[in-house]
């Protein structure tokens, strides 16, 4: 394989690549990304053996075709140091050789054969969603997921289509975001009306791709993967096993006590408040009364804060006790100047809404 | 043991060329004829006697897309193709369906680099390789196989940390935990798993198999017989480039005329050599913890006391058939003259309750101590 490509655009390839590639793992071979040179187009492959990613290299010349494996941090350290605009690649029989201007570098490959496969995306897509539209709802509700929980389920995102629209609903027990996003097209094939859980990590590296506004993302299920792709770029990714919790349930809908809040007083507030709690007294309070209310936070032996805050509310008081790390998660998410914050007893969850699509349901804490 | 290492996956075979655990293979194949397997499995059996290759193999075979299915008299016997996509891939060791989770993978957790090789099973490993793997679907094949060894070194959190797993892992998941000492495991990870045993290996394939790798006979029939039907030990010991055979001809000889004088000086020698072995042991074998191969050399040293305990007892009663060591009789010889059947038989018992000391964290050089004082005495010396 020759091949000569421009050494910024390979750089771009390579930034997210890394992004996958596992940086301490007993499988050397998934610490290589493999090169494939076609007669008309020039692929990058990188893979954790969960996720993978198939990335078409632009602005790139073949001279010869053929395929390497080869060390991703090296590739990617030697690609970023360079100083040319164009670098060539060649390899022969495994042994790859990089050459710029005045610069000359030899790495030694691996067998390609045991390089695992890292999926295309073939035919059309199932579904379609603007790129903008998909990242600004993984951004809402990744924060939700549950880290290393013994219940799959919770270690990913659940992806709920019904109509035009995407639910992305997200929980680790204690706390669940769901948000919408409009659809581009109708979904088709298997994923209309599907429950699928996306892995965390996934969703995450949706946040890198793309480089346009105007993007569209495709995607598209086969057997137990996910394909997504975006402009030159195909994220394949296992799925979660297991069954999501019934999250509908446990959405109040009968609650009473409604609150219209401006976002940034009251992630101010939280995050005040929450100054003088400590490791044991993490909690703080949320005094809601007429006109008013209030946010007090303590710890024993420290001290306590308190913030005042004048609301347009009349109905009856109420004393209720968050996290308020789960608070500011959300918080920081929330595009909207205001939010409402709705209310039930002090022993039920707190239900926050933004706009028709978001919502985030919030377990109390008991203050003692 | 280290023979979990990736790279031992070069020594591919198939389920066919697996010798002398017919009954094992007997008890999978039926499951897999009937389509019932157990989601979790316990291979249990001494070391070195291929419970790793054959849970290798079973996982090959699992994931293999055109599994080939002969027709026997008594039941099908199933076999991986070795040709598909899947087969490949093994072969390559990089299946992305098939996990081997063993304890030097320590080092490839989140915390923990840098950690030098662990003793026990630490729970770090099991849950990154295998809780957190287990929930994502498989990518290749129908399913998802997790082979764990050294499974009687996972301590009481680990084996809590995989209780949930192993009580309801997802339809397509399939956990073999290895296993020497089956006492280790709590019962409730017993329960949840099915056992199948796997016995020792025939002495004649061991000796076979070391004549292969260049030992004379004399020497290669000693460690046969010395493994007790464990072929990975023997091949373990008969790489280590006659070290150990010269070692042990010494020490049975100390052994046959040991006084009590001279008890304290042999511990001593035991004790250097043991580190000595344990060196080139370790050149072997990177990446297996230091104190594991030390107590490795140390538990055989011992196993070649109790032979020579074991042959004097033989002795005694048949008159020198069959003998671990046949090739000093004269020494066991004096052994036997030392020793009656009782005083043998109290001996050995004691030497055994020594071998459980090692992995107890005792003192060695106690250990030895203790061990060869114990030996030099005798009714008969009178002392």
């Amino acid at each position: 394989m020759k091949i000569q490509f421009n050494r910024a655009g390979f750089a771009e390839a390579l930034g997210l690549l890394t992004s996958v590639v596992p940086s301490r793992t007993p499988k050397p071979i998934l610490r290589c990304v493999r090169i494939t040179a076609g007669e008309k187009e020039v692929r990058i492959f990188a893979t954790d053996l969960e996720v993978g990613i198939n990335y078409l290299v632009s602005e790139v010349q073949i001279e010869e075709a053929g395929e390497t494996i080869i060390p991703a941090d090296s590739l990617a350290a030697i690609v970023r140091e360079s100083v040319d605009e164009v670098l060539s690649l060649q390899d022969k029989e495994g042994i790859c050789e990089i050459k710029g201007a005045d610069s000359h570098f030899t790495i030694y490959g691996q067998q390609a054969s045991q390089y695992p496969a890292v999926p295309g995306f073939d035919g059309g897509a199932d579904m379609e969603i603007g790129l903008e539209n998909l990242q600004a709802g993984v951004e809402q509700c990744l924060f939700a997921t549950a880290k290393e929980s013994t219940r799959y389920a919770l270690n990913g995102v659940l992806w709920e289509i019904k109509g035009k629209k995407l639910s992305l609903v997200a929980t680790d027990g204690r706390r669940l975001v769901r948000t919408r996003v409009n659809l581009a097209s109708a979904p088709e094939g298997k994923l209309a009306s599907a429950k699928i859980i996306v892995p965390a990590k996934t969703m995450s590296l949706l946040d890198k791709i793309g480089s346009s506004d105007k993007d569209t993302v495709a995607v598209k299920l086969v057997d137990n993967q996910i394909l997504i792709s975006c402009a030159n770029v195909v994220i394949s990714s296992n799925l979660v096993e297991g069954n999501f919790p019934k999250y509908e349930d446990i959405i109040p809908a009968d609650y009473d006590k409604k609150l219209t809040l401006s976002t940034e007083a009251v992630l101010s507030a939280v995050r005040r408040s929450a100054l003088l709690t400590s490791e044991e007294s993490r909690g703080i309070k949320l005094s809601v009364g007429k006109e008013s209310l209030v946010f007090s936070g303590r710890a024993p032996e420290t001290g306590d804060a308190r913030v005042d805050m004048a609301i347009d509310y009349k109905a009856e008081p109420l004393e209720i006790g968050f996290n308020p790390q789960f608070l500011i998660d959300v918080l920081r998410v929330i595009k909207t100047p205001e939010f409402e914050l709705e209310l039930g007893q002090q022993d039920r969850p707190g239900l926050i809404k933004s706009g028709k699509d978001f919502l985030y349901v919030l377990m109390p804490i008991n203050l003692g | 043991m280290n023979s979990l290492c990736p790279l031992r996956l070069i020594y591919i075979m198939s389920i066919k060329e697996i010798f002398c655990q017919d009954k094992a293979i007997s008890i999978l194949q039926r499951a897999f004829a009937a389509d019932k397997m157990p989601h979790a499995y316990i291979f249990a059996g001494a070391e070195g006697v291929g419970k790793f290759k054959t849970a290798r193999e079973w996982a090959k075979l699992l994931l293999c897309k055109n599994p080939v299915i002969e027709k026997t008299e008594e039941t099908d016997f199933a076999d991986s193709c070795g040709s598909c996509e899947s087969c490949r891939l093994f072969k390559a060791g990089s299946h992305p369906d098939f996990n081997i989770v063993y304890k030097e993978l320590r080092e490839f957790t989140r915390d923990g680099k840098g950690k030098p090789p662990p003793i026990e099973f630490p729970v770090d490993v099991v849950r990154e390789f295998l809780i957190e793997k287990v929930s994502t679907k498989p990518t290749l094949s129908q399913r998802k196989v997790f082979v764990l060894g050294e499974g009687e070194k996972l301590n009481i959190e680990s084996q809590n940390c995989l209780l949930k797993v192993l009580e309801e892992p997802p339809e397509y998941c399939t956990i073999i935990l290895l296993c020497t000492r089956l006492e280790k495991l709590l019962p409730t990870t017993k329960s949840r798993c099915q056992v199948i045993r796997f016995g020792p290996i025939d002495e004649e394939k061991i000796v076979g198999r070391l004549k292969e790798m260049g030992i004379e006979q004399t020497q290669a029939q000693y460690f046969a017989r010395l493994a007790q039907g464990s072929l990975g030990l023997a091949c373990q010991w008969a790489k280590l480039d006659l070290n150990l055979y010269d070692t042990k001809k010494e020490l049975i000889n100390s052994l046959s005329t040991l006084e009590y004088a001279d008890a304290l000086y042999l511990a001593q020698r035991l004790l250097d050599e043991t580190k000595e072995i344990a060196a080139i042991w370790l050149r072997l074998e990177t990446g297996t913890s230091k104190t594991d191969i030390n107590r490795r050399v140390a538990k055989t040293l011992v196993q070649i006391i109790i032979s020579a305990l074991h042959d004097a007892m033989k002795l005694n009663i048949t008159g020198g058939e069959g003998l671990i060591n046949f090739d000093q009789k004269g020494q066991i010889k004096k052994l036997a003259e030392r020793f009656d059947l009782e005083q043998s038989a109290e001996k050995i018992a004691d030497a055994y309750k020594t071998l459980r000391w090692i992995d107890s964290n005792v003192n060695e050089k106690l250990i030895f101590e203790q061990l060869l004082l114990n030996l030099a005495v005798s009714d008969k010396i009178g002392i």
